[in-house]
């Protein structure tokens, strides 16, 4: 019989083109994976042997993943650029999953309409288009496309025992592990065991006539009689996994990950978790879930046996934290590691060749005429269009899902960004960018410049970043707790990274910033803000390296490429003869066991439709708890909470919605008192937790107390809130609250005050800058300066003063020693300190020594987020002197001081006061900055409390707060011995700047408390501007 | 002795004296140095030697930056040309050369490099640091390097003439180099202004160097208020101003300089307010109190300069207040509030309410007056109780009331 040619196939290939490779283009930069791989994919575009890569985390080893997908983008780069090279192999991967589901469903089902169908039902099927389309992992789709593609050869060498097929399989396996080191290692439990079973079990049948007749016994005889090709391929294959990526297997054991595993979505309880379980199971399935029992029913026939325990396991362990069974099965360690969604696309890439087969039986085959016989050729219509339109629905659906809702930021213009690291040899320092999602990696692939950051968290080096689950500091308040405790360390001490630039691309972070003491630069034409930290050493010439031995960068380098080739002239033949049929092909061995699609199983036939009808159920259940969620002012509870979930979410019409709709406070109205509020409260926080409690009720009338958490990227803030609720025809509102009246002076005003611009270079050179265009660094002076533990750690503080004439940016770094002189630990001021001081300004600071938060990776980590939490070094002995070293630089911005203490009340412990701005600029947030003095008037602690709301331009602001009580704190020495100003002396600067400075002065004006372990207080203010202008 | 030592001694002195026929004595050819220089000046170098009878005569060098070996040219009346590199010939300092064969050392000698005379050398300079303070205490270095074509430094107790100019005076000395430079601390002036230094070293001369001469430490001031008027309604504005604030040369200070003004107010807390100063004169503002206060204000640049202290002091602007109920005892109304000529307050003055039951602080609550009215609304489903003691402070009066309900 002369072979024709597969229409669905080519119908498949066509329609699979057009629709991906158009989607593809849209879609693909805004995954999650892909522009990681575009960044690897540069690396050998530009560095084809030399696996170190200098660009993220200090440096990190590329062969910590397969790669056969990068070196590809990075050849087909060459040509038309990376881009060019990630679609092309996008299309490439769309080819080879299609081929690969139809030989896979061809070798399952021997029918080539059942697999034809199967081939069309993949271009669609929500599995793939997530995997491609959202998650974007190309390796991922090409290893299973691959390990599908070597399923027939494996399948014909157990059966047949033809060299030619195993020669097939292992080159195939070969590739697939160049290209994804996973898929090959579980394909063997999943796809391959199963498959061997399943050639056993038609050996069997061979013998028997009938796969019914076949029992143990006669099983067992032809296992023993595949034994030995069972065994050569899987000794072969192993050998090639191993050989193949030799370099990754010895990567991983020299490096092996001792990292804090990363909270992936797949490990979610997805009844809990509903976005998870919308991503990672009900996506995946997508209209499976309707076919399931079929699915399982067929895969649990005796021939597929070892298929259906296999999807059954999968399923299983796709559902990830929803039942505890996956937990047991992979146990604590595997669990945490693995990402389970890579079960849910096994099981359901697995059931494409049974949904093909179940689509062709439908369409044109035996439950077609079942339905039709049964409820008419009405109901087949019906169903096979409600059929179809819920697939194509569900690939819509998926395909658009990043576009409804976004999972990356918007698209950020990198040339900006490239240029301004090009100019003025900003590439000599490390940068690091804050909100730009997986963009970092694009960017870096732009860029030679270095940052610290990263995002291929395996390859995380600093223990900074490896004991927390932080994937990226770029993103690190989406981690709580870990992800601002890491990005604080680095903001605080970068000196010891070269990092000197910063891109932000949100402002939640922009309090953070100033606060650590750095200062905005510019805006980039593409909005983003390039933040500045003066001080920071320039990268050494000579980077530190881990080197490996060159066949491991040969083998690297070679090996995958190589592969691709063996494998394609090996299979080019196969290809050849099958599509352009120049040669009959004698048919595979397993086109001879083909089912029998006459009669359709009647039960399966009622099952499917219970089951479908319980899906339906599910949904409108769910459905039902949706609408019922949104009835927000049944109870006076409901209604703050709705009140605040608003409020948080600044949707202020619904907010608004809440309150009493007899107050008359319009829209207008309340829109203009929000949008007058500033302050780290209103513009950077974001809300934890929210308890209401009622306190007083009446009949229509009740009284609420909302206490509210929120975080924020400076601490965590606790504000109860009070407020009277009103029952209006059976809903509850929220009384307006009163706001602030107050009117300021002046309608129009004057202000004079000094400005600072300081050129920077001003001959255009790529030299180092001029001698002449250095500046002198302005001179500081220590005034204090104390070694004290207060409670069980230890910290520096004391008190320092600009003594020249111009402003000054200050760095001030205490080392601690033992009495042996021993160091045992350094670290830079943080908040505690004003940053920027004008001419003759003081300021007291402390300098609190922070270690590497959970090093010990035993401790628990807390789960919910504290950015104030602190982890205070371990010290390995007592420290008894410290050692300053103060380092000051012109400064030209952020020195705005016009606030001033209006009002001041101390009760006990209580402090009340009022703050008053009289300049021109909006401060967002105020910080206090509170010392302690003794009855002596020597300073003995310095605390700071962050305002929750800014002080507008001629407004008040009412601040108060509770005095520390300094029960434990015990002072070990004070001491200006060893502190440095600018590398020089303190004494010696200071004696020649000021030889008689008036010492009483700083202790003149100290505000007295009675009754608390300490005598005298000092308030002194620094002012963060949000938006200056 | 047996007979198989005797044999090795015999193959051994065999082999040694067979070696030895090796280390014969040879005769050295002749060769001469033609011009017997030790010393040149920084340029092309070239060393010529008769020495006709040289097999493959190669020049052995040895020079601070390290050693090399060059090949001999040989010229037409068979004497033969060493051209020295130009990266040797072209630095200063001392030259050691070999001349050899394939098998001897020939001739050595030594020569030194001496930097090349010229009327115009390069002159590099640096004056640091680019900013001083004024007085006697400090001063900025020049430090001058001229060199030669080649970047070699001209040999001490070169002349260099400095000239610095500051304001109408233009002053010059001249310094010697010494270790490959001339230096000379140029002292700060008294005055504050820029300072230009400039330097030439025979017909060449350098670019402007400037350092800017900042004003000294400041020394005492006095202060002094302006304010629209002299009641406390928390609304207006009073501005400290300072005198023109010197230095101890009679500079004015720097831009910038902060001032930080201290009020202690009647109740000895401590209030501030701060500025920089602009020519010398630092001007804050500070609210006025919303009470009756005197406040005595004193001014300081912390550690090197303070002022007198004055007195300000606020009037009331309110002898008294209305309270009373509205709506059957369940809003109390506070007010109308008027300002000292008997206008409405201006919008935002505060009223603070304390609830006391039976000699029980209960609650307080707060607002801000609206149109010269503050509202505050005590739904009886809150405030059960049949009596309550209401007492409401605002602008430094304190009244009470009392809810009697039936």
């Amino acid at each position: 019989m002369k072979e024709k040619t597969n229409k669905y196939l080519i119908a498949a290939l066509i329609l699979g083109l057009v629709f991906h490779g158009s989607t593809i283009f849209f879609t693909i930069e805004n995954t999650y994976d892909a522009l990681i791989h575009l960044f690897f994919a540069e690396h050998y575009a530009n560095n084809w042997f030399e696996p170190w890569n200098y660009k993220w985390y200090t440096g990190f080893t590329v062969m910590g993943y397969p790669p056969l997908v990068h070196q590809a983008i990075g050849l087909f780069s060459l040509l038309g650029g990376l881009k060019f090279g990630l679609f092309t192999v996008g299309l490439i991967a769309v080819v080879l999953f299609i081929t690969g589901v139809y030989r896979f469903s061809l070798l399952m089902t021997a029918s080539k309409k059942a697999a034809g169908y199967a081939a069309l039902l993949a271009v669609f099927s929500s599995t793939f288009i997530e995997t491609l389309h959202i998650f974007g992992q190309l390796p991922s789709i090409i290893g299973i496309s691959l390990l599908m593609h070597s399923l027939p050869e494996i399948y014909l060498w157990i059966k047949t025992g033809k060299y030619k097929y195993l020669i097939r399989a292992i080159s195939l396996i070969s590739v697939t592990v160049t290209s994804h080191h996973v898929t090959p290692i579980f394909g063997m439990v999943f796809f391959i065991f199963p498959l061997i079973g399943m050639a056993i079990m038609d050996d069997a049948t061979d013998k028997v006539q009938d796969v019914k007749k076949v029992k143990l016994k006669i099983f067992i005889a032809s296992f023993f009689k595949l034994f030995k090709r069972i065994i050569v391929f899987g000794g072969l294959s192993l050998v090639s996994i191993v050989f193949c990526i030799l370099p990754y297997w010895i990567n991983t054991k020299k490096n092996p990950i001792t990292q804090v595993p990363i909270p992936h979505g797949s490990r979610d309880n997805f009844l809990e978790v509903t976005s998870s379980g919308l991503v990672f199971f009900l996506i995946p399935w997508g209209i499976l879930l309707f076919l399931l029992p079929y699915i399982f029913y067929r895969f649990y026939a005796k021939r597929y046996l070892f298929f259906g325990l296999s999807i059954t396991l999968l399923t299983i362990l796709g559902t990830g934290g929803t039942t505890p069974i996956p937990k047991l099965m992979l146990g604590d360690t595997a669990f945490n590691i693995l990402t389970l969604d890579r079960f849910t696309l096994w099981a359901s890439i697995m059931s494409l060749p049974i949904f093909g087969e179940f689509a062709y039986r439908f369409a044109e085959g035996d439950l077609r005429s079942l339905i039709q016989l049964k409820y008419g050729a009405i109901y087949h219509r019906v169903l096979g269009g409600f059929l179809v339109g819920l697939f194509l629905l569900m690939s819509v659906f998926t395909i658009t899902l990043s576009y409804f809702r976004p999972m990356q930021p918007q698209k950020i213009a990198t040339l900006p960004i490239t240029n301004f690291l090009n100019q003025d040899q900003h590439d000599h320092w490390r940068f690091l960018t804050l909100g730009f999602g997986d963009q970092m990696a694009w960017l870096s692939a732009q860029t030679n410049a270095l940052t610290v950051d990263g995002n291929y968290h395996s390859a995380r080096r600093l223990p900074e970043l490896t004991t927390r689950a932080v994937e990226r500091l770029e993103n690190s308040k989406f981690r709580g707790i870990e992800g601002i405790g890491s990005l604080q360390q680095f903001l605080s001490v970068p000196e010891k990274y070269n990092l000197k630039y910063i891109f932000s691309n949100d402002k939640f972070y922009d309090p953070l910033l100033y606060f650590c003491g750095w200062q905005r630069l510019q805006q980039l034409e593409n909005g983003i803000m390039v933040w500045e930290k003066l001080n920071v050493p320039p990268l050494s010439k000579i980077l530190p390296k881990e080197d490996v031995p060159t066949f491991l960068k040969l083998m690297w380098g070679i090996i995958p490429m190589l592969m691709v080739v063996i494998a394609f002239i090996i299979n080019l033949q196969v290809i050849w003869y099958q599509t352009l049929k120049t040669k009959v092909v004698s048919k595979p061995a397993f086109l001879k066991f083909t089912n029998s699609y006459h009669k359709f199983n009647k039960n399966i036939f009622r099952i499917s439709h219970l089951w479908a009808l319980i899906i339906l159920g599910f949904m409108a259940y769910g459905a039902y708890l949706f609408y019922v969620k949104n009835t927000t002012q049944l109870t006076g509870e409901n209604v703050v909470r709705s009140y605040y979930d608003a409020l948080d979410f600044k949707e202020f019409e619904r907010a608004h919605s809440y309150l009493n709709p007899k107050s008359d406070v319009s829209i207008a109205q309340y829109m203009l008192e929000v949008s007058v509020t500033d302050g780290i409260l209103s513009s950077y926080a974001k809300m934890d937790e929210i308890k209401v409690e009622i306190i007083t009720t009446a009949k229509h009338h009740a009284k609420a107390i909302a206490k509210t958490k929120w975080i924020t990227p400076l601490e965590k803030i606790e504000k109860t809130f009070t407020h009277e609720l009103i029952k209006i025809r059976g809903k509850w509102y929220i009384e307006p609250s009163s706001y602030d009246r107050d009117i300021p002076p002046d309608q129009l005003f004057s202000n004079n005050s000094t400005q600072f611009y300081n050129h920077g270079r001003r001959r255009i050179t790529t030299q180092e800058t001029y001698h002449e265009d250095v500046l002198k660094q302005p001179v500081l002076e220590i005034l204090s300066a104390k070694l004290v533990q207060n409670e069980d750690h230890y910290s520096i503080i004391g008190e320092l003063q600009n003594i020249d004439n111009v402003p000054a940016d200050v760095v001030i770094k205490a080392t601690l020693y033992n009495d042996n002189n021993e160091e045992l630990a350094n670290y830079n001021a943080k908040y505690m300190i004003k940053h920027k001081l004008l001419p003759k300004e003081t300021t007291s600071f402390r300098i609190d020594f922070e270690g590497v938060a959970w090093l010990d990776t035993n401790t628990s980590i807390p789960e919910t987020f504290n950015p104030d939490e602190f982890t205070p070094i371990e010290l390995k002995d007592i420290p008894t002197q410290f050692n300053l070293q103060t380092a000051g630089n012109v400064a030209t911005t952020d020195l705005y001081k016009q606030v001033s203490l209006a009002s001041l009340k101390v009760e006990k412990e209580n402090v009340e006061g009022t703050l008053f701005n009289y300049g021109i600029q909006e401060v967002t947030i105020p910080q206090l900055l509170i010392s302690y003095y003794d009855e002596n008037k020597e300073l003995i602690w310095v605390d700071s409390q962050f305002m929750q709301e800014g002080v507008r331009v001629q407004r008040k602001q009412d601040f108060n707060f509770k005095l520390k009580r300094l029960n434990c704190l015990y002072l070990i020495n004070s001491s200006l011995e060893n502190t440095f100003v600018n590398g020089l002396p303190n004494k010696d600067i200071a004696d020649k700047v000021i030889p008689n400075r008036i010492e009483t002065h700083q202790r003149e004006n100290l505000q007295q408390v009675e009754r608390l372990n300490f005598s005298f207080f000092k308030i002194e203010i620094n002012n963060y501007i949000g938006n200056p202008h | 002795m047996n007979r198989k030592f005797i044999y090795i001694l015999i193959v051994g002195l065999a082999i040694g004296f067979s070696s030895f026929s090796n280390f014969y004595i040879e005769e050295l050819p002749e060769a001469k140095l033609l011009e017997k220089k030790t010393e040149y000046e920084a340029g092309s170098i070239v060393l010529k030697f008769k020495a006709s009878a040289l097999e493959n005569p190669q020049l052995f060098l040895h020079y601070s930056y390290g050693s090399t070996l060059i090949k001999a040219e040989r010229l037409n009346n068979n004497d033969i040309k060493f051209t020295i590199p130009e990266n040797i010939s072209t630095k200063t300092g001392q030259v050691d050369w070999k001349l050899i064969t394939t098998k001897k050392t020939i001739l050595k000698g030594t020569f030194k490099i001496t930097p090349k005379n010229t009327a115009y050398p390069y002159l590099e300079s640096y004056f640091g640091p680019t900013s001083i303070q004024a007085g006697d205490r400090d001063y900025s270095m020049l430090v001058v390097v001229p060199t030669d074509h080649y970047d070699n430094p001209l040999p001490d107790n070169t002349p260099i003439h400095i000239k610095k100019q500051f304001l109408q005076s233009i002053s010059e000395r001249e310094v010697f180099t010494e270790n490959l430079m001339g230096w000379k601390n140029i002292y700060t002036e008294k005055k504050a202004g820029l300072m230009a230094v400039m330097s030439t070293c025979f017909k060449s001369s350098s670019k402007e160097l400037v350092s800017q001469i900042f004003p000294s430490t400041a020394t005492d001031f006095t202060i002094n208020f302006n304010r629209n008027h002299a009641y406390a309604d928390g609304n207006q504005l009073t501005e400290f101003v300072t005198s023109e604030i010197k230095d101890e040369f009679d500079n004015t200070i720097a831009d910038g300089t902060t001032v930080e003004f201290v009020i202690k107010d009647q109740n000895n807390y401590y209030l501030k307010t701060a500025a920089a100063t602009i020519n010398g004169v630092a001007k804050a503002k500070m609210l006025h109190p919303d009470h009756p206060e005197t406040w005595k204000v004193k001014a300081y640049i912390i550690g090197m300069a303070e002022s007198d202290v004055i007195t300000v002091n606020y009037q009331s602007i309110l002898a008294d207040f209305e309270l009373k109920f509205i709506e059957n005892k369940e809003i109390l109304k506070v007010g109308l509030l008027k300002s000292y000529m008997g206008q409405v307050i201006p919008d935002g003055a505060r009223v603070n309410l304390s609830i006391y039951h039976e000699g029980n602080y209960i609650e307080s609550k707060k607002s801000t007056s609206n149109h010269g009215e503050v509202i505050f609304n005590l739904p009886s489903n809150f405030y059960p109780e049949k009596e309550y003691l209401l007492e409401v402070s605002t602008l430094g009066l304190t009244k009470s009331i009392e809810i009697k309900k039936q």
